[in-house]
């Protein structure tokens, strides 16, 4: 065997399809040829170093594009939120709340990843730019109008409901209770998120969202008709 | 008595976001979406050598991804599925840019297999075990396009010969030749990096 062939099998010889004798001859060249031996530790340590190259991290703005795009073909759906109104006789048998539960619960899985993300410091929407700044001034005022105002009806719904969640039978209160108070901590991680980033338009979009399901599943314990 | 406890929410799991983005879920497109973006992009940058292409194809793949995941029955594993969708895309975009740019068969050979290595003996270095990162990922962006398509789906990526050959349109004969010429290439390359980093002049 001479260097070309020797050579020419380097690959075969790393993947594992050399035939025995070709594994015989290629040893026996490797052992007289310093040169081949060079060759085939410099081939072996490329390819194994290029199995391990890490993975690169795409630009934020990446998501920003992709999240748009996804809105404007509308494969994006808002989840419906909770409602009793249309089976509440059958929600209200008690082998029933494990739905309301179950579908509180899949809220707050959503609230929750939306949080994690956003805590993540991915830094949603454009760059700032002195040109952007102002119409993002009063982007955020706007939302914070509307926080306001879903904050209004919340404290007014949230006096209304407590009459009724006090009339509840305590094991379905408590199941109750304790769904409001993970949206109210999803509620609190957004508001903190938004604090800490005023200008992150995601995070103003699921504090806003976190509001809206908190308003609608108090309008359907206020505007329910059997209590 | 409903047997509710008082728990914390459990985390989203991947299988659980793609049956919410079957249904349209946005919450679960952007976890599936920051769960593959790394491989994803990463696949993209290597192929093209350009961010601002990778980014296009990284958009593009995740995009198909979206607007099939309805269709997703797990028969494969969903990032197989993806990681496929995504070497499409990218496939698409090269042989579009450049239309032989890709075919492994047109792919410009150095030299006659025939005529006798050079010899290297007084310039030749033994690789260290941890080469460069910088050097090999500069090495591979400076491969032929159709050597850096093959070395990557193999090396990089996992793909067998014969699922590299139904891609590229080739026999798996050719698949093994050309990425057999491929990898002597780099090496060559990374040894040229080498040198140079040490201030030992070019290798030849």
């Amino acid at each position: 065997m001479n260097c070309n062939q020797y050579r020419s099998l380097l690959s075969e010889k790393i993947d594992g399809g050399l035939t025995p004798s070709q594994v015989v001859e290629i040893e026996q060249h490797g052992a007289v040829c310093r040169n081949c031996r060079t060759v085939y530790a410099n081939f072996r340590t490329v390819i194994e170093q290029s199995q391990q190259l890490p993975l690169f991290t795409p630009d934020a703005r990446l998501w920003t594009r992709l999240n748009a795009e996804c809105e404007a073909e509308g494969l994006i759906r808002e989840a419906e939120a909770p409602t009793w109104k249309w089976n509440w006789r059958a929600w209200f048998q008690l082998e029933t709340w494990p739905q309301l539960g179950a579908a509180l619960s899949t809220l707050a899985i959503l609230l929750m990843v939306a949080t994690v993300w956003t805590f993540h410091g991915v830094r949603i929407g454009p760059s700032v730019s002195s040109e952007d700044a102002a119409q993002e001034a009063q982007v955020s005022s706007e939302v914070k109008i509307a926080e306001q105002n879903y904050l209004q009806a919340i404290d007014s719904l949230e006096k209304i409901s407590q009459s009724r969640i006090a009339q509840l039978d305590p094991s379905i209160r408590v199941v109750l209770e304790d769904n409001l108070a993970t949206i109210d901590y999803y509620i609190d991680k957004c508001r903190e998120s938004v604090k800490n980033d005023p200008n992150n338009a995601l995070a103003q979009r699921y504090l806003l969202e976190a509001y809206r399901k908190k308003v609608d599943l108090l309008a359907s314990i206020v505007h329910s008709d059997v209590l | 008595m409903p047997n509710q406890t008082r728990s914390q929410p459990p985390e989203l799991t991947e299988a659980r976001a793609i049956q919410l983005a079957q249904k349209g879920d946005g919450t679960a497109f952007e976890f599936l979406y920051h769960l593959h973006k790394k491989r994803v992009y990463s696949l993209c940058l290597r192929m093209t050598g350009s961010t601002s292409e990778a980014e296009d194809l990284a958009q593009e793949a995740f995009m198909q991804l979206f607007r099939k995941v309805a269709t997703f029955r797990g028969e494969s594993a969903f990032s197989t599925w993806l990681h496929r969708m995504t070497v499409n895309v990218v496939l698409m975009h090269l042989r579009k840019k450049v239309p032989d740019q890709i075919s492994i068969d047109e792919t410009i050979d150095r030299g006659d297999e025939t005529a006798p290595p050079r010899e290297l003996e007084d310039k030749d270095i033994r690789l260290a075990g941890s080469l460069d990162r910088v050097n090999l990922e500069r090495a591979i962006s400076n491969l032929p396009p159709g050597y850096r398509a093959i070395f990557i789906l193999h090396d990089i990526e996992g793909y067998e010969h014969n699922e590299i050959a139904k891609m590229l349109g080739c026999s798996i004969g050719n698949s093994k030749s050309q990425l057999h010429k491929a990898r002597m290439r780099l090496r060559e390359l990374v040894e040229q990096g080498e040198v140079s980093a040490k201030g030992e002049g070019a290798g030849g």
